[in-house]
């Protein structure tokens, strides 16, 4: 079964939201990205990828604070090589690494982000006071940030991304070193703001279970090149074929499928996994119930079976790169 | 439905893009300065030399029948002084403040930023390097051009107030620009130098340590290398004595007061000391400190290599 390579992302007409062309960034002989085409056209993107797997210089490069060795990138129809402030002007990045400004409160801090964001000072407050309020930062808001928790502080990053109401929001290992609860809270906010609120949110991390909880779309990032990309609904099911349960005889019918070429696995739970030998996603369910009505066991169950993300993002691991 | 809706709202201001984008930086730069209680107090110590000099300029204006002839000759000297000598000895009188000043505020203005790795915050906005640097430069120079320029602007205004001439005014006008260039002259390299030192450590009172070290060292080098190699010129090792140099070319004030005033502590005739000299010295020490500046702050961009 073969991995599809890259699924096209269109959803829309205009510039896409977000768009990387044989993109190369090196560090000195290192090649931390090695051609990367993708292309997103709005809604929620999560960027999945081991670690050292070029996730965040590609944030980086596509944000223009890495100039590209080769190729281009763009956010929004903006050149991140050339219009880098344009672009940081209208998007929110979130950094993985813990970083504030010593000696402000969360809503200084936050304000202070507004306003080196192009707001006014009385609105920069304003959104600070708010979207503090919408992380869940309100009791804590007038207490220095270097007093927080990990948590907290990670809230208060995410509140100083968003205070300027970006178009798009860049979030870089959003949940990493947070407890359970935490990280929960951090995931719906996400989610609610790529769902509920219009806002395109693009999603760096190597937690699969964040990404599938928040994202409609994946690429995923092996030693500096994008291995697979697409809807993660699509992704899993056109890596994937049947589940099927058999009114009678399991054996007959598995033998029948086998001899038309499929290839049959057995869940332990009575119920058979049918895909198509070619991998090719020819095989339909219409197909299957004819090929019971033939063996003389029909079906009474075909669903269409999905992959779990970690499937995915293994099968995607572990292909040759381009 | 609730009183207060708490849920993400949609930005309604308008975001001003054209707006010097440093502003923001030096505004809370120089709030989170004078948060301190430390600063303020110096501050107003600050204000001791100012209030010195406007006593000695007032003085004769409002009891013309004071004894002056019988203050020491020092004071005397003083209340003659005009012009530009007046503001040079301002200026030498302020120097230790400047100094404080420039080491206090500038330690911790990249330090502070590369221990809690503010620059990702920086840099992750609508925001250049020279943004950054000119923002945290300007912190640096409002503060000194607040103890340079504003008592010298102050003393100007009172001298003017004070003429009984007409054409008075038109007469020490040009002395304005002069003035603003002398307070650049002196401000400029110790921010600059300043921010370069702040930029080699992640701790403000490292940062701190270094600058008054060398500081120290360099004027402790142009007492000593002057006298042990018998060339006066070396006096212009130290930054301070260069800084004076130069500031002299500016203001040009009498050479008689100059002297009899000890502007300058090794007593050696500096006026008569070579531009060129102190103007590379200066300028070595600022491309060093820029340079180690522009290193530190762009090294931040560089993800290391697996």
């Amino acid at each position: 079964m073969s991995v599809p390579e890259t699924t096209t992302l269109d959803r829309a007409a205009g510039p896409p939201v977000l768009a990387a062309r044989g993109l190369v960034v090196r560090y000195g002989r290192k090649e931390a990205l090695k051609g990367v085409d993708v292309s997103f056209h709005g809604g929620s993107l999560g960027l999945l990828g081991p670690n050292g797997a070029g996730k965040s210089t590609f944030l980086r490069a596509i944000l223009g604070l890495l100039k590209p060795d080769r190729g281009s990138a763009a956010v929004l129809g903006f050149d991140s090589a050339r219009a880098g402030l344009q672009i940081r002007a209208q998007s929110g990045y979130m950094p993985e690494s813990d970083c504030h400004v010593p000696g402000l409160s969360g809503v200084e801090f936050t304000a202070y982000c507004g306003r080196i964001s192009g707001l006014g000072g009385a609105d920069a407050r304003r959104r600070a006071h708010e979207v503090l309020v919408y992380v869940g930062l309100q009791e804590e808001r007038y207490r220095k940030v270097e007093e927080y928790s990990r948590g907290m502080r990670q809230k208060v990053k995410l509140a100083a991304a968003l205070v300027h109401d970006p178009a798009v929001l860049f979030l870089d290992e959003p949940t990493s070193g947070l407890d359970p609860q935490a990280r929960q809270e951090t995931l719906e906010l996400i989610r609610d703001l790529a769902h509920n609120k219009g806002m395109h949110v693009v999603l760096s991390s190597h937690l699969l279970k964040d990404v599938e909880t928040v994202c409609d779309e994946v690429i995923v990032l092996a030693e500096g090149q994008a291995r697979t990309s697409g809807r993660i609904d699509a992704l899993k099911r056109m890596a994937s074929g049947f589940v099927v349960r058999v009114d009678g005889e399991v054996e007959r019918f598995a033998r029948s499928a086998q001899e038309a070429g499929l290839t049959v696995e057995r869940d332990g739970r009575g119920a058979l996994l049918v895909q198509d030998g070619g991998g090719a996603g020819a095989l339909t369910a219409r197909a299957l119930f004819a090929l019971g009505r033939a063996a003389g066991t029909p079906l009474r169950h075909v669903v269409p079976a999905e992959e779990s993300l970690e499937d995915l993002f293994l099968r995607a691991l572990a292909q040759e790169p381009r | 439905m609730p009183v207060y809706d708490s849920s993400y709202r949609r930005l309604e201001g308008a975001k001003q893009a054209r707006r010097p984008r440093f502003l923001p930086l030096m505004e809370t730069g120089l709030r989170l300065f004078f948060r301190r209680r430390l600063p303020k107090l110096l501050a107003l110590a600050a204000l001791g030399p100012f209030g010195l000099m406007l006593v000695f300029i007032c003085l004769p204006h409002l009891t013309p029948t004071f004894p002056f002839s019988k203050l020491p000759p020092e004071a005397s000297l003083l209340l003659h002084l005009s012009g530009t000598s007046a503001y040079l000895y301002l200026a030498q009188l302020e120097r230790f403040f400047l100094l404080l000043f420039a080491i206090l505020a500038g330690g911790g203005l990249i330090a502070n930023d590369l221990r809690a790795n503010a620059l990702e915050v920086y840099f992750s906005r609508p925001l250049t390097l020279l943004d950054y640097v000119l923002g945290k430069l300007s912190v640096l120079l409002v503060i000194l051009l607040c103890l340079s320029f504003v008592p010298c602007l102050l003393l100007w205004i009172t001298d003017v107030a004070l003429a009984e001439e007409k054409g008075f005014l038109l007469e020490q006008l040009h002395l304005l620009p002069r003035l603003l260039a002398a307070s650049l002259l002196v401000s400029l390299p110790y921010g600059l130098i300043m921010l370069g030192i702040s930029a080699l450590t992640r701790t403000a009172r490292n940062a701190m340590l270094v600058a008054a070290g060398l500081f120290l060292m360099t004027s402790l080098f142009g007492m000593i290398l002057p006298e042990a190699l018998e060339e006066p010129l070396y006096q212009l090792v130290s930054i301070n004595n260069s800084v004076q140099r130069l500031l002299a070319l500016v203001l040009q004030p009498r050479a008689d007061l100059v002297r009899s005033l000890s502007f300058f502590d090794e007593g050696v005739p500096l006026l008569d000391a070579p531009l060129l000299l102190p103007a590379l010295v200066l300028l070595g020490w600022i491309s060093a400190s820029l340079f180690a500046l522009f290193r530190a702050v762009k090294a931040v961009e560089v993800v290391q290599a697996a």
